[in-house]
């Protein structure tokens, strides 16, 4: 916290600046993991192309050219002209918007929906807990497409009803994932210790068993906005994601799909853009993980 | 375990009837007129009337609820709203194309994931398996629209070794050519979903070495690799095994897309299909037999894990 209560202090002049405090380990360790590298560069580039989108694109990424359908990549057009003759690099930094927002918007539901579900499956009677756990099992299995399917038809396509189903979906998810964990912290020595030193059910939730089922949490996390860009894709594809003025790379690719036969090429860019900003968020949460959690620092003490 | 087996039935039939009621209730609040639709544009009102009695949808929700839930017990889902055809019938026919689909990608998921994920573990310090953890990651994020794509512009269009698309007219007549239109999809499928299970089963292999008792049995004069496998693996097995239970859902969903972009006249498609035409009865039918098969083997590999897994039957 670098918002100290300033009066525990007293003999520190608050305008002074604090020394600075020593890097916890885990920072060393995450900035040295190659896959957390990797992630942050592509999620910072990612970043930079949607903002950079809203301020200036080579071509307009709207605009149809029948004079310049299917151009190879050249300096003019980097990536090349698709079927209607939009530049393909204009149109995929256009398209990084939606990527940004379905993977936000995604991991925002599915974190709210998860903690409830926690909070839910630790913390209430047991008949309760029970009835949580067997409407999640119910829930989880509904494919999240499925969802996706059943909403898009009340309220047609759109990029919310692949927010709300992944979001939802990988909320379910995590309440599933974390139940073992929950269930096996619960009865630990030191969880029960704390409730016999008096001490209430949220603050066991929050000392106790949120801390062990965070690592869960945050890779699930970063796992849901992969998902949740892959399931705009297909979405997309299907005709249940973005509309058809909102340029995504869901969207190019169900595009280009009828053109595989005669110009191959085309279809590479959008796809590649999807799998290494997947890739990205992938390796991401797999790092934090590698970070976060103590048994598998341990690891390294026994080699195969 | 006979009185966890017997809570487990129970369970089971309750998630099948929260499913259905979430199913019917929700198909139910969409906006949209079957009858419209089956009376065209050119339908009067007294026509579109006269479809509605005919169609039942006059009769209360719950009592349709109740209707179709008691034909689901005698195995009947009802008759498709547009084509009048009933829907078991049509998803049997369907289901031809669809499961052998999944199983054979879940059989080349399987064959994928297993052996390659362990072997990244073992040898994760090893260049052989960081190529294998690398790879595993790329694939995992491949879309499968794009993964199918690639197939079939390397498969088809360029080797011309297999068809770009379709399923032979007259079914498995020739289970050759069947096979040979399945194989690409099944591919599509096997790929990216073995990719996915590779990292789990590399992750709860790496998981098994850090653990104290392969630790101890290291030290009491076992090979490291010795303990690892005698006393790691069931452990693997056992976080693959409920894994698997996700992984049916990605199978479905995938066979859902790949169906789409190999235009295989499977369930997916159907379900595709019929989502625009908004036939409720067959949609509900369809929607409900994936959620049901994905309930179904969730059950069993619970089973299953319990009887892997000492801890869990000492517990509850």
């Amino acid at each position: 916290m670098s918002t100290q209560n300033p009066t525990r202090n007293p003999t520190r002049n608050p305008t002074r600046r604090r020394p600075r405090r020593p890097r916890p380990r885990w920072f060393a360790a995450f900035v040295r993991h190659p896959s957390a590298l990797y992630g942050s560069v592509v999620i910072v580039l990612l970043l930079a192309a949607a903002g950079l989108s809203y301020v200036w694109t080579p071509y307009d990424p709207q605009r149809a050219n029948p004079y310049d359908q299917w151009f190879g990549p050249s300096f003019e057009h980097l990536l090349g002209t698709d079927n209607i003759g939009r530049d393909i690099f204009s149109v995929l930094l256009v398209g990084a918007r939606v990527t940004v927002g379905v993977a936000l918007g995604s991991a925002l539901v599915a974190a709210i929906v998860g903690i409830a579900l926690a909070a839910l499956g630790a913390l209430t009677a047991r008949w309760v807990r029970e009835g949580v756990a067997v409407l999640v099992d119910v829930l989880i299995a509904f494919p999240t497409l499925l969802i996706a399917m059943m909403l898009a038809s009340a309220f047609g396509g759109s990029l919310l009803v692949v927010v709300l189903a992944v979001g939802f979906s990988f909320g379910v998810n995590i309440g599933r994932v974390s139940r073992p964990e929950l269930r096996r912290v619960r009865r630990a020595d030191y969880v029960l210790a704390g409730r016999a030193a008096g001490r209430g059910p949220i603050r066991n939730l929050t000392t106790h068993l949120l801390p062990n089922v965070a690592p869960v949490f945050i890779v699930q996390l970063s796992w849901a906005m992969a998902v949740a860009i892959l399931a705009e894709a297909g979405l997309s594809y299907l005709g249940y994601g973005a509309p058809s003025n909102t340029p995504s790379w869901g969207r190019m690719l169900a595009e280009l799909q009828s053109y595989i036969g005669i110009h191959p090429w085309s279809v590479l860019w959008p796809g590649l853009a999807i799998t290494l900003t997947v890739l990205a968020f992938n390796l991401l949460g797999d790092a934090i993980r590698d970070v976060t959690d103590p048994r598998l620092t341990r690891a390294p003490l026994v080699t195969a | 375990m006979i009185r966890f087996l017997l809570t487990r039935v129970v369970l089971l039939a309750i998630g099948l009837l929260i499913a259905s009621a979430l199913i019917f209730f929700t198909l139910r609040v969409l906006p949209g007129d079957v009858a419209q639709i089956i009376a065209g544009t050119q339908g009067s009102p007294e026509q579109v009337a006269a479809i509605r009695e005919q169609l039942g949808l006059n009769v209360p929700l719950p009592l349709q609820y109740l209707d179709w839930v008691g034909g689901i017990v005698r195995g009947d889902l009802g008759t498709s709203l547009v084509t009048g055809t009933p829907v078991v019938e049509e998803l049997t026919e369907k289901a031809t194309v669809t499961v052998p689909l999944a199983l054979l990608a879940l059989v080349i998921a399987l064959l994928v994931s297993v052996p390659f994920g362990v072997l990244a573990a073992l040898r994760r310090t090893t260049a052989t398996g960081t190529a294998f953890a690398v790879t595993a990651q790329a694939l995992a994020a491949v879309p499968v629209v794009w993964a199918g794509m690639i197939l079939v512009i390397v498969f088809a269009v360029w080797l011309g070794w297999l068809p770009p698309q379709g399923f032979p007219r007259d079914g498995w007549e020739d289970p050759g050519d069947a096979i040979r239109s399945l194989l690409l999809p099944a591919l599509t499928i096997g790929v990216v979903e073995g990719a996915v299970l590779l990292r789990f089963v590399r992750s709860a292999t790496l998981e098994a070495i850090g653990q104290d008792y392969v630790r101890t049995a290291a030290a009491s004069g076992l090979t490291r690799r010795r303990a690892l496998l005698t006393h790691g693996l069931p452990n693997v097995a056992l976080s693959v095994v409920s894994v698997l239970a996700l992984q049916v859902a990605g199978l479905l969903v995938g066979a859902v897309i790949v169906e789409q972009l190999f235009t295989l006249p499977g369930v997916g498609r159907l379900l595709v299909t019929n989502v625009g035409n908004r036939d409720l009865e067959m949609v509900q039918g369809a929607v409900f037999v994936f959620t049901a098969i994905v309930l179904v083997i969730g059950a069993l590999i619970d089973v299953l894990a319990r009887a892997l897994d000492p801890r869990q039957r000492e517990a509850t």
